[in-house]
């Protein structure tokens, strides 16, 4: 080893903080529905499992520096409650159910606050991880959400961002399915918000270290160990 | 004209949370007689089980190339052309090729990135597949030392997103293929991504000529007459060090070389300088 032989050792690196590269970034975008159907437990469910994404990213020492989150909601209106905070410093208060589902324009408020992100970065010469949009709703857009479909799915086709949706209860599996034919849309078993954001903050974890040519793994998201199931 | 090279692949902080090995590889060719410098660096990132062999692969293609053209050819570096230079990088992807098909597996499970750099008195020739890169630091010139000689001779090739790249296994390697030249070098350094984010300096688009500067130094006034084992030795130990490990997550491979004047010019010149130098 190098340090049987003293005088050979090379001086020990002193990195100076301008020379620093800004940390390769993980954003993700909650798109969380907060309308009045999501009274009682199920927000209160939400808002547990939102603390507990929030604990379990600020636990792993790399994706609390890579991993930054932003928070629209969709109940009566759409509403950037957080707009890419890095994990590290991510909190939200208490989210409160109320008012309508105007669903398509969170997804468009979503895409917009994503572009934004993007030309951050590039413009600060930091580099990112390919985007993603986490929709959870239990009911059917009030709003017009073909536009918003539109949208979306040339995001995905360029490979501009990957969405997952999440239906609860009695949402409207088959307008998700429309809203992003590419994606399988998932029933929460329940009201298991609690695995679901384990399982994202996993899956967060595991893309804020994926690096070129390694195939990413995901943790299941259904079966036994899984929080979410396909519907027919 | 004579190089005195140290290099080292570590594991990184992301390969050893995830238990696996170091996936990068770096050849030195010692077999050239005279000035020329020729240096592979490849950065495995196929499959968990091949990577680090298809990485092994690539350096060792790479240099055998240089030797089959070295064994016809007297030319000096800033004379080859772009079709030799190609013609060396066509010479590694038919390696790996056949490696693949004599191993049973996808091509996709060697993928690696190729990096590969020949330098002798005219210059330096740097090839470039993927991320990573090649930085030069300028030959000092007569009148005086330049303050800040290094520059990138090759930038890290990468897509939209963090952890894309392109591959000497991927269908589209050629379009991807970066070949710079410059004029006479005094030090070269070869990285993967692991010492990239340390080296590079992205917004600027500069070499942190801080963290290599002493290195060449130091290399340059220990290197001559020691064992390549302990100079490569010492390189580990300084890519181990547990400061780069905040900052720099995937396997780090540096090689580093350094021209070192002929020891009977430089007594001649400088015969005053002896006294200092115990």
């Amino acid at each position: 080893m190098a340090d049987q032989i003293p005088h050979l050792a090379f001086p020990a690196p002193q990195p100076r903080s301008d020379d620093l590269n800004a940390t390769q970034r993980t954003p993700l975008v909650l798109l969380l529905d907060t309308s009045s159907s999501m009274a009682g437990e199920p927000i209160k469910e939400l808002n547990r499992g939102l603390a507990l994404l929030r604990q379990e990213l600020q636990a792993d020492p790399q994706a609390r520096r890579a991993v930054e989150i932003a928070v629209v909601t969709f109940g009566g209106a759409v509403t950037v409650v957080n707009d890419f905070f890095p994990a590290a410093h991510f909190a939200t208060s208490d989210l409160v159910a109320t008012g309508n589902t105007p669903l398509g324009g969170a997804v468009l408020k979503g895409l917009e606050l994503v572009q934004a992100r993007k030309r951050q970065l590039r413009e600060s010469a930091t580099s990112y991880t390919r985007p993603w949009m986490f929709l959870i709703t239990d009911g059917a857009p009030t709003d017009d959400w073909r536009a918003a479909a539109a949208k979306l799915q040339e995001e995905e086709s360029r490979k501009g961002v990957l969405f997952y949706a999440v239906g609860v209860a009695d949402a409207d599996m088959g307008l998700l399915k429309k809203l992003s034919p590419s994606s399988t849309p998932l029933m929460l078993q329940g009201i298991e918000f609690q695995k679901l954001f384990r399982w994202l903050s996993d899956s967060m974890s595991r893309v804020s270290r994926s690096r070129p040519g390694h195939e990413l793994t995901l943790a299941p998201a259904t079966g036994p160990t899984g929080w979410g199931t396909i519907s027919a | 004209m004579t190089w005195v090279t140290a290099g080292g692949s570590v594991v990184g902080p992301a390969h050893r949370h995830a238990g696996r090995g170091c996936e990068d590889a770096f050849l030195v060719s010692a077999e050239f007689s005279g000035d020329l410098l020729v240096a592979a660096v490849a950065d495995g990132a196929g499959s968990a089980a091949r990577a680090a062999e298809g990485a092994a692969c690539v350096v060792t293609a790479a240099c055998a190339a240089l030797r089959s053209w070295r064994a016809t050819s007297t030319l000096a570096v800033t004379d080859i052309s772009d079709d030799v230079a190609h013609g060396w990088l066509a010479a590694v992807r038919a390696a790996v090729e056949s490696h693949a098909v004599y191993a049973g597996i996808p091509l996709g499970d060697l993928a690696a990135t190729c990096l590969l750099t020949v330098a002798d008195a005219s210059g330096a020739l740097a090839l470039q597949i993927g991320d990573g890169g090649v930085a030069v630091r300028a030959a000092v010139a007569p009148s005086g030392q330049a303050a800040d000689g290094w520059t990138p001779l090759t930038w890290p090739l990468r897509g939209e997103y963090a952890n894309e790249t392109v591959f000497i296994t991927s269908i589209d390697w050629r379009a991807a293929v970066q070949i710079e030249r410059t004029g006479p070098v005094s030090a070269v350094a070869l990285f993967s991504d692991g010492f990239e984010v340390l080296a590079l300096n992205y917004r600027e688009r500069r070499v942190n000529a801080h963290l290599l500067d002493p290195l060449a130094n130091h290399l340059r006034t220990v290197g001559s007459g020691v064992a390549q084992a302990e100079l490569d030795a010492a390189m580990v130990g300084y890519l181990s060090s547990a400061a780069f490990d905040e900052h720099a997550f995937d396997d780090r491979t540096l090689v580093l070389a350094c021209v070192i004047p002929p020891p009977e010019s430089a007594q001649s010149e400088h015969p005053v300088l002896d006294i200092f130098s115990a």
